[in-house]
């Protein structure tokens, strides 16, 4: 998994996730929430237009940032969902929950 | 505490005292080498101190009480420190062994020589006494930390040995299963198969009420030891709600309520819960997340069942709504983790729910439906060799068909097809007119499939297995069955019933093949190639060949105090 963080104007962020998100990058998206965590922005969108495979530790990571968003007060989104992706986000209900 | 003498800068303390009383060995022909030696390590603190004058009393003391690390002199009469090396890595109990070897030699090509002949490190002549004693102490350490570390794991692996069988104990034991089966005219197939590491799968069902049947699957996110922990959690609440169980939505939202607070974050469970009347075939479900469960009709095309909904652990007060479907006679509902749809497909991407769907109407065409994901896993593995990256959990229950109406009061009859799926109606009514339908029709199905695939189309055993792996066995039927020389080829199938006995033969247009080794008491044989042949024997009362191999005749002996 690798990312990019872009800035907006308006104080929002756009994380552009590239690989999968697996159980194996739970490190790397820890990082991830602490550098978020230290910009304050005031939304968030993740990416994940070049993402092919989300597992269930990798849900459990977007459940575990949502968390932090809510106790930064920041609004986090999720955005370009495809494929099995996306079928797995329609099946748990959690693209409602991601506002995907 | 005396480890002055013992402390190096950044050496673990760890091992201190295993190594302080280690057992070493000094081998030096000279008795000033000797005494200089064995001082210098007393000094250092050793205090089991052993010495040799040549290389063959060398290899007897070490044969007589082994020691922790050698230090061994090369140049010596007799038998000389290279040969006391060579002679000690030869022996499996001395290939470890520590072997310090003392050399004046500075060559690279004796250094090479030295470390060739077996030797773990070398410290120069004349002796440095800090080099010496500074080598020791890190062979040891290393000696005694990986003896420890092998250790440690050899326990870690017994225990999570024994959690998994554990593990295993939450699932439905096979009396259960029979009993339900039997009550409620199903056949149930159940295989689970636990990852390499501790798994987050479960499975159950039970009855509830007098006239219906509940089944779960459940899978908890994540691997190792928390989610395994977590499914007796799991396993041990769902036991709070049995009074709920008539209700799926009702159940899981309890479940839910009972296990949001105790998750930790990130933590969940995707699951699926259906209730059967098996008396009417209602089926009442509600889901969290689990991979859609497929319906099978009778005719074998499938159906989706709608299994979306927030998995189990993260919000309070998810909406889980009761959904209705049909499960009729001869109809089956199929549950499994996503294992098996996210398995690699052979294009390089996923199998994906629709190529999962395609596999299983592949194989739901290739025997008896009540022997499906027994088959469809076999293939599985074929195509998906080695470990599996998650649990496998595959869960099925066949609603047996209606043989009552599909009987008849016909002596004797005569079929002849040539597809699979009319084999499929044939074996069903062949098995409505026998005492035990379910075996027969298993029976019945692996000699109809031989007769086609074989005797009809010619595709051989390995072709099958080359075409199964590869994914291509549908399609290749399908063009075959177009060519000319295949396009006639059907196969004929008479039956004859009497009260005591049901008499069936099955006739291909094929060339046989040497039946003899098949019907041998030979397993060896039988597990490489002809295992549907084996199984099929064991269906029946009598199985004989004839002809060139193309016929098989079959009786099934009714036994009239049963019907």
């Amino acid at each position: 998994m690798e990312y990019r963080i872009d800035s907006r104007d308006d104080n929002s962020l756009r994380v552009v996730f590239s690989g999968d998100i697996t159980f194996s990058e739970n490190v790397a998206f820890r990082q991830l929430l602490k550098d978020l965590t230290a910009k304050s922005p005031k939304a968030c969108v993740f990416d994940l237009s070049n993402v092919n495979m989300v597992d269930s530790a990798g849900l459990g990571m977007f459940l575990i940032a949502r968390d932090q968003a809510e106790t930064g007060g920041w609004r986090l989104s999720v955005s370009g969902a495809h494929g099995h992706v996306a079928s797995m986000l329609k099946l748990t209900k959690l693209s409602d929950l991601l506002e995907g | 505490m005396d480890t002055g003498a013992m402390q190096i800068p950044g050496r673990v303390t760890e091992v201190a005292d295993e190594v302080r009383a280690a057992k070493i060995l000094v081998v030096d022909d000279m008795p000033l080498m000797r005494t200089m030696i064995g001082t210098c390590l007393t000094k250092g603190g050793f205090t089991n101190i052993s010495y040799a004058e040549d290389g063959a009393e060398a290899l007897e003391r070490v044969a007589a009480d082994m020691p922790d690390l050698l230090v061994l002199d090369l140049n010596m009469p007799k038998v000389s420190g290279y040969e006391v090396c060579r002679s000690l890595r030869a022996q499996t109990d001395t290939a470890a062994l520590p072997i310090l070897v003392q050399s004046a030699s500075e060559t690279p090509q004796e250094r090479v020589e030295v470390f060739a002949s077996g030797a773990t490190d070398f410290v120069s002549k004349p002796i440095n006494q800090p080099e010496l004693l500074a080598r020791v102490r890190m062979h040891l350490e290393n000696k005694f930390l990986i003896n420890s570390l092998s250790k440690f794991q050899s326990r870690i692996q017994a225990e999570l040995v024994m959690a998994r069988e554990m593990q295993h104990s939450l699932l439905p034991d096979r009396d259960l299963v029979h009993e339900l089966e039997k009550a409620t005219g199903t056949t149930i197939e159940a295989f689970y198969k636990a990852s390499f590491e501790l798994g987050g799968d479960l499975w159950g069902c039970w009855r509830v009420d007098d006239h219906k049947l509940g089944i779960y699957v459940l899978d908890i996110s994540g691997h190792g030891v928390s989610a395994a922990l977590n499914t007796f959690r799991v396993h041990a609440t769902m036991a709070r709600f049995e009074p709920f169980r008539d209700n799926p939505a009702d159940f899981l939202t309890l479940l839910n309520a009972a296990l949001q607070p105790a998750f930790p974050l990130g933590q969940f469970a995707t699951m699926f819960y259906g209730v059967l009347d098996f008396q009417t075939g209602e089926l009442t479900y509600a889901g969290a997340g689990a991979p859609r469960p497929m319906i099978l009709s009778a005719d074998g095309g499938i159906r989706l069942l709608d299994s979306a909904g927030m998995p189990v652990g993260i919000v309070k007060a998810p909406k889980y709504e009761n959904k209705t479907d049909q499960l009729a006679e001869g109809e089956s509902l199929f549950c499994y983790s996503d294992v098996l749809t996210e398995a690699p497909a052979p294009d390089g991407g996923f199998l994906g729910e629709d190529g999962f769907v395609k596999f299983v109407a592949d194989c739901e065409l290739e025997g008896a439906r009540v022997t499906l994901v027994e088959r469809l896993l076999d293939q599985f593995y074929m195509r998906v060799p080695g470990a599996l990256p998650d649990d496998l959990t595959a869960v099925a229950i066949h609603r047996a068909p209606d043989f009552a109406a599909l009987s008849n009061d016909a002596s004797e009859g005569r079929y002849v097809f040539k597809t699979r799926r009319e084999a499929k109606k044939i074996a069903t009514r062949l098995a409505a007119v026998s005492a035990e339908p379910i075996g027969i029709a298993i029976g019945l199905m692996e000699l109809f499939i031989n007769a086609i695939e074989h005797g009809c189309l010619g595709i051989g055993h390995d072709e099958k297995g080359r075409l199964l792996e590869a994914g291509g066995l549908n399609d290749e039927i399908l063009r075959r069955r177009k060519l000319p020389e295949f396009a006639n080829n059907e196969v004929v199938v008479e039956y004859a019933r009497t009260d005591t006995a049901l008499s069936i033969s099955i006739r291909d247009p094929g060339p046989g093949f040497n039946h003899s080794a098949f019907l041998s008491e030979d397993e060896a044989h039988a597990k490489k190639h002809g295992r549907g042949i084996t199984m099929a024997k064991t269906c029946f009362d009598e199985m004989t060949y004839h002809g060139t191999g193309n016929e098989v005749r079959v009786q099934h002996l009714i036994n009239s105090s049963q019907s």
